[in-house]
């Protein structure tokens, strides 16, 4: 048993706090956890989107942000606590990327033809390029498997019709699952898709209509797609045809500790406490100079100081080249579940100051980079977004603990 | 970073599950509630073969000196097993001993500790029942080369049994000034210990101590400096506790999962219903929280580093969580889980007296937030 990082993690540590506190400043704009802002401003979001990009490129010349692949795509094979250790230091900073490529780079390298390895791994590993991920529909949520997106072979293409949700279609890209076979098994029939959704001239391609989706607070966060009859080359099949689902699973050795979350609740936690220290009432009290405050913010780091350790458990288990599936369903849940706790308590703590938006401008500096509210209304999201509470909790109890279905 | 175990803790761990399962099996647990010792003196020395007893003393005085964690380990199994008997209190003066104590005293106790014929237990508490420095009331007045002893000690586990008290006193000054801890022979007259019934059967003693006399050579430490010590006993003790605590936890987690794998109503298992399941799940991060918060905390103890608030956060945490996973255990068994002749309630009455001990949720957090520095 030994808690310490090992000296490779350690130098990466030391290295990445360097060069984060000298290299990121928040902009203004929340680039963590998809909200790209707190505004309706179609511009400002873009400006936020490129400012994430060049940050980005600053991490692709520091050579970190393909640590994580293997090396004969350009990566460094970097072991998963050395991955976990950089992360969790550019999550405590907010840094808005750390390890690129997304989910389809795994994919890519296992499942790839020759020429999308060659056309889109140097470009996702340059941070050139980005997908739209095309994976949720309206009626396919937590049973993503039952998505009906349809695509039929007609001579050398697939003709797709059908309807994806929740992602952003702003992307020349967009890697998508579709259905094409809807006799088989519901996992069986699914084919994965790179395909163009805007030509060379930034136009949507013919058969393709986006339409943008508000937020709860007004906040243009996602997209609807509408597929009718939109012709994608067969050769951009990922995989096999009806193998999709599958090759989706590829994940190769990349960390899954969800190790960012404690590392920015920590950072919250102390902007908070140096929030109170400036705050002062009448008789120069504090909020943490009351006793039930006190105790809250102790039992938040007692629950982040536990929660990180369960995501050092994940890390630990990769490292030793078992698969986490509980463990990684724990943290995700328990991390959403405190995310909102603490969230929600914070804003309680700072009564009408825990409501105001970061589009009041710096002058009321409020904790957490002034988006305390933005993302108190974000942590509603989290839990439902990339496998919901009750999916990891069935997960838990059924893979996990083998109980019946 | 590794959070697993070595190759000789899994077999440490293996070999006293079986001991444990075997020696004193659930049969046995309930036979010694109802017993007055607590546990049996066959037992006791068929621990001190396996060489529990002198786990972390070194081998120069006829242990195998192993570590905190190794302790921590051997603990956890104690708790899966809700073994009885004192071994707990006397591994946890054991420390103490290691910690402060001369090298004679290391050679007068730890051969007779490992060797099964010294019973020991901490006597710290007092009748305020507050775990900081303005606690420790009891007097110890120096005259002549010897302490007199004045007071009062409560919850002290297994003072019934034990061959010496080691004793937090007071020697003068205040708070943590004058603090002085002494081990004082159980037999010494003056000492009166009375058992108090308990929730949990886990033989809580108070402890008079009435113009009882020392030697000043039984002061472990140094005379009046003895607060920086024990409250490193004390975040041990809390980390032991929890190591326990988790080892009960587990089985608790175990013990529920299989009976809503097999209770069938409504024509199924309860376990397919998902309230059930979703039950469970939030035990078993209850439970493996518990268990990495805990191994943290004892690893850092056991390394010599700060670990104030990882200590804290730890007994915080498996303090609360513990009766969450016990209250959803009881919720799962249904009326069963709620009689006598059923094992779960074995495990909740102790966990609901562990959850105190060593300071509850509430302390902890207080002093989490110092060591926040809020």
């Amino acid at each position: 048993m030994d808690f310490r990082f090992s000296q490779e993690a350690q130098t990466i540590r030391d290295e990445a706090e360097d060069f984060v506190t000298k290299e990121w400043q928040n902009p203004g704009y929340d680039l963590t956890g998809g909200l790209a802002g707190w505004h309706g401003d179609e511009e400002t979001r873009e400006a936020g989107h490129e400012v994430a990009r060049q940050f980005a490129k600053k991490l692709v010349g520091r050579g970190w942000y393909t640590m994580h692949w293997p090396s004969e795509y350009g990566g460094q094979d970097a072991s998963i606590e050395k991955q976990l250790a950089y992360r969790e230091v550019m999550s405590y900073h907010d840094a808005p990327a750390a390890l690129g490529g997304g989910l389809v780079a795994p994919v890519l390298m296992v499942h790839g033809q020759e020429w999308q390895k060659q056309l889109f791994l140097p470009q996702l590993a340059n941070a050139d390029i980005e997908f739209a991920q095309g994976f949720s529909e309206p009626d396919a949520g937590s049973d993503l498997a039952g998505l009906k997106t349809r695509a039929v072979r007609d001579g050398d293409d697939y003709v797709v019709s059908g309807q994806k949700i929740w992602g952003t279609y702003r992307n020349d890209w967009i890697h998508i699952l579709v259905r094409t076979d809807p006799d088989a098994p519901k996992h069986r029939g699914i084919t994965y898709l790179l395909a163009r959704l805007k030509d060379e001239d930034g136009n949507y391609m013919p058969g393709i209509q986006v339409r943008g989706i508000q937020d709860g607070t007004g906040n243009h966060r996602w997209d609807e797609l509408f597929m009718e009859n939109w012709r994608v080359p067969a050769n951009n099949i990922l995989g096999e045809e009806n193998r999709g689902w599958y090759a989706a699973m590829t994940t190769l050795s990349f960390e899954r500790s969800n190790i960012g979350r404690p590392a920015q609740l920590l950072r919250t936690l102390e902007q908070f406490i140096d929030w109170c220290s400036r705050v002062r009432d009448e008789g120069g009290d504090t909020p943490i100079d009351r006793a039930e405050i006190r105790h809250r913010l102790a039992e938040w780091r007692v629950r982040v100081e536990t929660l990180r350790s369960l995501c050092y458990r994940v890390g630990w288990m990769q490292s030793e080249g078992m698969i986490p599936q509980k463990e990684s369903s724990m943290v995700k849940f328990a991390g959403d579940e405190l995310f909102q706790h603490i969230y929600r308590g914070l804003a309680q703590i700072m009564d009408g100051y825990g409501n105001l938006l970061p589009t009041n401008g710096p002058r009321f500096s409020l904790p957490d980079d002034n988006f305390l509210p933005a993302r108190g209304w974000q942590s509603i999201g989290t839990s439902i977004g990339g496998g919901t509470r009750e999916i990891q909790k069935n997960i838990i109890a059924q893979r996990g603990l083998g109980l019946p279905r | 970073m590794d959070l697993g175990l070595t190759e000789d803790q899994e077999m440490l761990r293996s070999m006293a599950r079986d001991f444990i399962e075997q020696e004193t099996p659930r049969a046995f647990v309930r036979d010694m509630e109802e017993d007055d010792r607590g546990f049996t003196a066959e037992m006791w020395q068929k621990i001190a073969q396996v060489g529990w007893l002198g786990l972390i003393v070194p081998e120069e005085h006829g242990g195998t000196g192993q570590n905190l964690v190794d302790l921590g380990i051997l603990m956890e199994e104690v708790g899966h097993g809700v073994m009885p008997g004192p071994l707990f209190n006397t591994a946890l003066v054991t420390v103490a001993i290691l910690d402060s104590g001369s090298d004679a005293q290391k050679a007068e106790y730890l051969p007779r500790i490992a060797a099964g014929d010294l019973i020991a237990t901490a006597a710290i508490l007092e009748p305020y029942s507050r775990l900081d420095a303005n606690g420790i009331n009891l007097t110890a007045e120096m005259s002549g080369g010897n302490y007199t002893l004045n007071g009062t000690k409560m919850f002290v586990e297994n003072a019934h049994a034990a061959d010496y008290l080691l004793v937090a006193a007071r020697s003068g000054g205040s708070g943590e000034d004058g603090v002085t801890l002494l081990l004082v022979d159980a037999r010494s007259q003056g000492v009166a210990v009375e058992k108090l019934k308990t929730i949990a059967t886990d033989n809580q003693c108070e402890v008079t101590f009435s113009n009882v006399s020392v030697p000043a050579a039984n002061v472990l430490g140094t005379a009046g400096n003895g607060w920086e010590p024990l409250r490193l006993l004390l975040q041990k003790g809390a980390a032991l506790r929890c190591c326990q605590m988790v080892g009960a936890l587990q089985e608790v987690l175990d013990m529920t999962v299989e009976y809503v794998k097999n209770r069938v109503q409504f024509g199924r298992p309860i376990g397919s219903f998902q309230a059930i399941q979703h039950y469970c799940a939030n035990m078993a991060t209850d439970v493996d929280g518990s268990r990495f918060i805990t191994y943290q905390a004892i690893w850092r103890l056991g390394e010599g580093l700060p670990s104030d608030l990882e200590v804290s956060s730890a007994k915080a945490w498996v303090s609360d969580s513990a009766q969450r996973v016990a209250a959803t255990a009881h919720q799962c068994h249904g009326a069963i889980g709620f009689t006598q002749e059923h094992d779960l309630q074995l495990f909740t009455r102790r966990l609901k007296a562990w959850e105190v001990s060593f300071g509850d949720g509430d302390y902890h957090r207080e002093r989490v937030a110092q060591a926040m520095n809020i």
